[in-house]
């Protein structure tokens, strides 16, 4: 029969197809706004039209079957038009699984030439007898009766229209079958969403041609390019990179300067080439989420659940290939949702909750990251039931079940062992799959955590790069063995030297200590078996997958590179450690790293692991000396500077910079403050950018002086550990350090601000007193942030000491005792608390006062961390810093009396 | 390969076995070059090498059919293979002649000869001093692919061995 529809051209069948199918997204979308919305006209006619055209289409290409479904559809449709009956759930229903069958017989024909062979007579029935039954309410039976109705008995299309009768949308509430794991929610605060219901309402006629789903917005304008052309161009893009590279490399030998103009042109129109690409190959996230309503639609009814569906950021783009990997975990999670976490609208009223649950989907662009979050205010889960689970499971032991933090417990849920045993478990269900779902948004370089409170819902988040075919990698070696790390997987670049103190092995496990924190480490050399002598310098790319922080160690580290990944042949299917391999500018191979999967390989034995999660929860609140850091930019070189000194940034026009005799200055705030230029410092000739007329400046100011560095540009104001990788040898310089992948020079404001105003530090200094001088110990491991206070406190006549830890410290100690003591609390060796009580302690440092500097405080219920300390101050306050040494060491020496205050920050009252 | 009249066989050495393949699967003959190992991957992988923009996989015949794998020779050969998806550099001890195949020469493979060996052969050629094995070359890189589970947990410290000797 249908086999000999086919002698049709291809061309028309294709573009049957894709009309068809085009169709269908819009049918299912016009059917659910029908739903909640049941008497527009507008959407039942489009509905109805949809239907027509695929009617009338399979009938000329003589698709029988199709055009059966779709004549009894339409019939139908004509009929509810003809009576002006709203579309009520059930036929809306019945309607779906309609579009449903089409689409099968579509798949078929497209995939198999042919109409599967699928019995959708019932269907049909249904369809029928719905319009029979529609046209027996109305009472009118002349019109317009189908002459194939079949004598089907009524009994059947009254039992699979149950509410065809009653015009009113009541869902039969009945307690779903899937046990739930909820323990009584306790909160009431549904998930505040403002956005309409969705599926938005189509208006206009979705006629085939018109549009594709939200997809894409213009129809003008745009042309179908086949994917395989696409994906070809992008490959031999991929390709013009690499010779890019190469010739780059080859002309950076050469010194004729036509042929470095030349190359350097190329190289630009190579990269808006890539980019632009790259652009092509970005489809909305809407095409990926267009069937989620339908699928909550579906489960919630079949589980008798009221369920409401809000997305934001459908216009989000993601690389195809990204999006087509995406799509089933997604659906995974969602279902499991809708199943498992939205509560029956029974439980939810028990709850105090509305009874429809809302789900939240979310997608956004962040730092070259799509975010996804999937979000249900449903009943979430306890993290002690899944300790329980782990701890009977094997995967937890009882003292980690103990130690684990509750979140560290959620994120359990994708751990394979939890995940099968699940299956059979009444815990939850939830977790089933979850193990797949991980490992499917891995493939593409993401990663996936949980979050979630009883009682009130659970959120995943998933974070993934929005492009893979061309990244941006660090090149590390072990020996002559280079690899490619995805920067985006990199944050940090340290030298660890083998003999430094900051390793730990515990329980067979190497660890490095980064700030406090233990970091478990992959040593390449060992993990891939390269045989190679351990060397003796080497580094360590800190590597934060999202799913877990650990470091690689390697020997060298070459640099960035952007890098084309290409597949690994068939010989490496089983090798998960690496994700494509690349051909570098040399025109040598490397392979590149898949950092998830090396951190599973980190297979940290129990007691290690343990002993990790201890440390983790120790450090969990002085974790790291996260700086805020301001980047500023000059030229192609990034420049890092804290953002405590900085105390506005201003866009000043060029005028307003004067000059006074040798020196620029700028009126500001009713002072006139030194101007230095940036490249000015920096031996920078003039350029066109001079010619602009609105100058970046900052205005950097310790709390008593100010001044005006222009830049400029700035880049942007970071989180951010400071953390000196590589010492300079340049006066201005305290050293090289890499932020999010790009080397950054750590300016050494003081130096910089002695250029500007060769007095700004003797100023204070020469006060009216010429007091006995004081003594500082000054106890901080970062070099940063002692290079940062020790200058300002000899500024103000302090002696500074300066003591790089605890044991460090307690050394002068015992040589010469200092009139204060201002230490860190968070530093290797021996932390600020213990060398506090050691020094109270003591009883020949008796009266000397403590003074605490951390970035993170301990809470003030803390009493017992407390007690050791005269003050606590946080590193960020830095304008009572120099008020609160003066009172102290005042009170110290003079018995209460504060003088000290007024001689060392006269112009305290008149800064900002 | 479109006629049958017409086949040629390339012969090459892989140990001190004489095998013929199908000069139409062999897209380039190359001699020896560096190439960038692929740490834990299995024994018979030596590793990538860059083919004008196009990375190749390495493997090493010998370790394929179970020789033990020999030091880099003058006369070792890269015998780049273009197989279904991608292109495969298989390193061989020597390369011989091309020779007309004649199909009535074709003899099928003795029982004496290796399982491994019978698995990827498509018959025997007889010749005065030698015998040439004729190979299947997807059935030999089929070989190779399953090896990479077995080789996955296969004693580590010939895999070190190897590496070591590759520097």
């Amino acid at each position: 029969m249908s086999d000999d529809a086919f002698d049709m051209d291809d061309e028309l069948l294709t573009v049957f197809l894709e009309e068809s199918n085009e169709g269908l997204e819009s049918l299912d979308e016009s059917l659910m706004a029908l739903e909640s919305d049941p008497g527009n006209d507008d959407l039942l006619a489009s509905v109805f039209r949809t239907m027509h055209t695929i009617k009338g289409n399979s009938g000329f290409l003589g698709l029988e079957r199709l055009g059966k479904i779709a004549h009894a559809g339409e019939d139908l449709l004509s009929k509810m038009r003809a009576m002006n009956f709203p579309a009520d759930e059930n036929i809306v229903s019945l309607l779906l699984e309609t579009s449903d069958a089409i689409r099968s017989i579509l798949t078929g024909v497209e995939t198999e030439g042919s109409e599967p062979e699928i019995d959708h007579e019932p269907l049909v029935r249904r369809l029928k007898a719905s319009e029979r039954l529609l046209e027996s309410l109305s009472g009118e039976s002349a019109t317009e009766t189908s002459t194939e109705a079949e004598n089907t008995p009524l009994e059947e299309a009254i039992e699979t229209e149950p509410a065809a009768a009653t015009e009113e949308k009541v869902p039969i509430e009945t307690e779903p079958a899937a046990a739930t794991e909820e323990k009584a929610p306790v909160e009431t605060e549904p998930v505040a969403a403002t956005e309409e219901k969705v599926p938005a309402p189509v208006k206009s006629a979705p006629a085939p041609k018109a549009k594709k789903g939200t997809a894409k917005p213009q129809a003008s304008g745009s042309i179908r390019v086949d994917l395989g052309l696409l994906d070809a161009m992008m490959n031999q893009i991929s390709e013009l990179v690499l010779s890019r590279n190469r010739l780059m490399q080859l002309t950076e030998k050469t010194a004729a300067p036509e042929l470095i103009n030349t190359c350097r042109d190329i190289n630009q129109i190579t990269e808006h080439l890539q980019e632009q690409l790259l652009r092509t190959r970005m489809q909305p996230i809407s095409t990926i989420w267009g069937t989620i309503p339908r699928i909550v639609r579906d489960i919630a009814k079949q589980l008798g659940k009221k369920i409401r569906v809000v997305m934001e950021g459908q216009d989000t783009e993601l690389d195809r290939t990204i999006l087509a990997a995406l799509k089933d975990p997604l659906t995974h999670i969602i279902r499991n949702s809708c199943d498992h976490g939205i509560e029956s609208p029974e439980k939810r009223r028990l709850a105090g909750k509305t009874i429809e649950g809302t789900l939240n989907l979310q997608a956004k662009q962040e730092s070259g990251f799509i975010i996804i979050t999937i979000q249900d205010d449903g009943g979430g889960i306890s993290p002690d039931i899944i300790k329980t689970k782990a701890l009977s499971m094997g995967v937890l032991n009882e003292r980690q079940a103990e130690d684990i933090s509750d979140n560290a417990a959620l994120q359990l849920i994708f751990n394979a062992g939890l995940s099968t045993a699940e299956k059979v478990s009444d815990l939850s269900g939830r977790g089933v799959g979850m193990d797949v779902v991980r490992t499917e948004i891995e493939k593409v370089g993401g990663s996936v955590d949980i979050q979630s409170e009883v009682g009130s819902g659970t959120t995943l988040r998933i974070r993934i790069p929005l492009t893979l075919a061309i990244i941006p990698t660090m090149i590390v070696g072990c020996g002559e063995q280079r690899f490619a790390i995805p920067q985006m997987n990199v944050k940090e670049l340290m030298s660890a030297h083998a003999d430094s103190e900051h390793w730990h092995e515990i329980a067979g496990s190497r660890f490095f200590r980064v700030r406090g924190r233990l970091l478990p480490i992959v040593n390449l050399n060992d993990t891939l078996k390269l045989g190679l002598e351990a060397s003796k310098s080497g580094s360590i790319v800190l590597i934060d997958t999202g799913e877990r922080i650990f470091g690689i160690a390697v020997d060298r580290i070459y640099g960035a590179e952007e890098i084309v990944v290409k597949p690994l042949g068939l010989h490496f299917q089983t090798l998960d450690i690496y994700n494509g391999c690349s051909i570098l500018g040399d025109g040598s191979v490397v392979p590149i790293l898949e950092c998830n999967a090396l951190g599973h390989l980190l297979n940290l034995s129990k007691e290690a692991e343990a002993a990790q999660i201890m440390d983790d929860e120790k450090s969990e609140k002085t974790l790291a000396e996260i700086q805020h850091t301001l980047i500023f930019i000059q030229g192609e070189q990034r420049y890092a500077i804290p953002l405590v000194l900085v105390e506005r940034l201003e866009h000043l026009g060029k005028e307003q910079i004067e000059r006074s005799g040798e020196h620029e200055i700028l009126q500001y705030r009713g002072q006139i403050i030194p101007v230095l230029r940036w490249k000015d410092v920096l031996d920078i000739e003039e350029d066109e950018a001079e010619k602009t007329e609105h100058l970046t400046c900052l205005i950097l100011s310790d709390g008593i002086k100010r001044m005006c560095l222009q830049v400029e540009g700035i880049g942007e104001i970071l989180e951010i550990p400071m953390e000196i990788k590589m010492p300079s040898d340049h006066p201005l310089f305290l050293g090289t350090t890499v932020i999010e992948g790009k080397a950054t020079e750590i300016v050494d404001i003081y130096e910089v601000i002695k250029r500007a105003d060769p007095g700004w530090f003797n100023s204070t200094r020469n006060g009216k007193h010429q007091q006995e001088q004081k003594h500082i110990l000054f106890v901080e491991d970062a070099p940063f942030f002692r290079g940062l206070l020790a200058p300002m406190l000899e500024a103000k006549g302090y002696d500074v000491w300066i003591a790089r830890d605890g044991v460090e410290a307690c050394a002068i100690l015992e040589n010469k005792v200092p009139d204060l003591l201002l230490t860190d609390l968070e530093m290797p060796n021996m932390d600020g608390y213990e060398l506090a009580a050691w020094v109270r302690s003591r009883t020949d440092f008796t009266g000397m006062p403590i003074i605490a500097l951390t970035s993170n405080p301990p809470d003030e219920s803390e009493t017992g961390k407390r007690a050791c300390f005269d003050a606590i101050m946080t590193k960020e306050d830095r304008p009572t810093l120099m008020d609160q040494f003066g009172k102290i060491l005042g009170k110290a020496s003079t018995g209460g009396k504060t003088d000290i205050v007024h001689d060392i920050s006269p112009e305290q009252d008149g800064g900002p | 390969m479109q006629s049958s009249d017409s086949k040629e066989l390339l012969t090459f050495l892989v140990g001190h076995q004489w095998v013929g393949l199908d000069i139409d699967q062999v897209r380039e003959v190359l001699s020896r070059q560096p190439f960038t190992p692929v740490p834990m991957a299995s024994a018979a992988v030596l590793g990538l090498i860059n083919l004008r923009g196009r990375v190749v996989t390495i493997l090493d015949a010998r370790t394929v059919v179970g020789i033990p794998m020999q030091e880099e020779e003058a006369s070792q050969r890269v015998l780049i293979i273009e197989s279904e998806s991608e292109a495969i550099g298989l390193v061989v001890d020597a390369v011989g002649e091309v020779m007309p195949l004649e199909a009535d020469s074709i003899e099928s493979s003795p029982d004496s000869l290796p399982l491994l060996w019978k698995e990827f052969s498509d018959g025997i050629i007889q010749q005065e001093e030698r015998v040439i094995l004729l190979m299947n070359i997807k059935k030999f890189l089929d070989i190779s692919i399953q090896q990479q589970t077995e080789t996955k947990d296969i004693n580590d410290d010939t895999r070190a061995i190897n590496q070591g000797r590759r520097k």
